[in-house]
């Protein structure tokens, strides 16, 4: 309980203080890394291929897992393959970017590197 | 709701930007739906294997999870996507963290905040309230 007030405490001090606030910081962090995999794709192009060719199999493979081999798995899959490869590519490439992240545990690390290396919220 | 949100952001000149979400939020929600259906057809396989009662059990859940009561079974599996993937891991880092923050912002700013600079009287209010809040962190 004693933590949780001090948790909302933290959050009420972001609106207090100048020196920002850790968890705001900690989630700017976390959308800055997911950003960087679209952003390099812009700059890129040849990144921009890998990673579209990876996302078809990534897609593929995942639908085939939940219906096995047949006509319904392609079908899924070209449906899901034409909206998050071909029209909404930044936000299916962020999104398998940010699962591949999340699965790795590289947010706990930002989350960490946040507060104890970067240490953003200490008066400079 | 949307239908609301729409004319009035048009009005106020964003209208590239409703444009966006207008294209993005039916795609996505169609994308949201079909991982759903797969979701609900592996679990069923799983669980009666390929009969016709297994597609009769898809085709009625289908019906109630994906076009009945989507608006809450849809949030529901957005959550349950974002637990299996280690979202709580970072709930569970901020509530270590965020403590240690907080407390350091009370205490002006941590150790560089001042510290040679205290006289006797200011350093031992400082332990005393560093003690309090570590007390009540629960960082006993």
């Amino acid at each position: 309980m004693g933590t949780i007030s001090m948790f909302l405490d933290s959050l009420r001090y972001a609106s207090m203080n100048e020196k920002g606030n850790f968890i705001l910081i900690a989630f700017a962090l976390m959308i800055a890394v997911v950003l960087l995999l679209p952003i390099l794709m812009v700059v890129f192009p040849p990144i921009d291929i890998i990673v579209r060719i990876m996302l078809v199999f990534v897609i593929f493979t995942t639908v085939r897992g939940f219906l096995g081999n047949g006509v319904l798995t392609i079908i899924i899959s070209g449906i899901l393959i034409y909206l998050l490869v071909i029209k909404w590519w930044w936000i299916g490439a962020t999104g398998w970017f940010a699962i591949t992240l999340a699965t790795f545990g590289l947010f706990g690390i930002v989350t960490w590197g946040s507060k104890t290396v970067l240490d953003l919220t200490k008066k400079r | 709701m949307l239908a609301a949100i729409f004319p009035a952001l048009m009005y106020l000149g964003a209208m590239p930007f409703v444009l966006f979400l207008d294209d993005l939020i039916p795609d996505m929600t169609l994308v949201l739906k079909i991982f759903v259906l797969l979701t609900i057809v592996s679990y069923v396989l799983q669980h009666l294997g390929k009969g016709p009662l297994a597609w009769m059990v898809i085709a009625v859940l289908s019906y109630f999870i994906i076009f009945d009561y989507f608006y809450i079974f849809g949030g529901i599996y957005v959550l349950y996507m974002l637990v299996l993937f280690g979202a709580t891991q970072i709930l569970m880092d901020f509530f270590i963290l965020a403590p240690q923050a907080a407390m350091e912002q009370q205490m002006g700013g941590g150790e560089e905040g001042g510290g040679e600079h205290m006289t006797g009287q200011e350093f031992g209010e400082k332990q005393k309230r560093m003690m309090e809040l570590r007390h009540r962190a629960g960082m006993r």
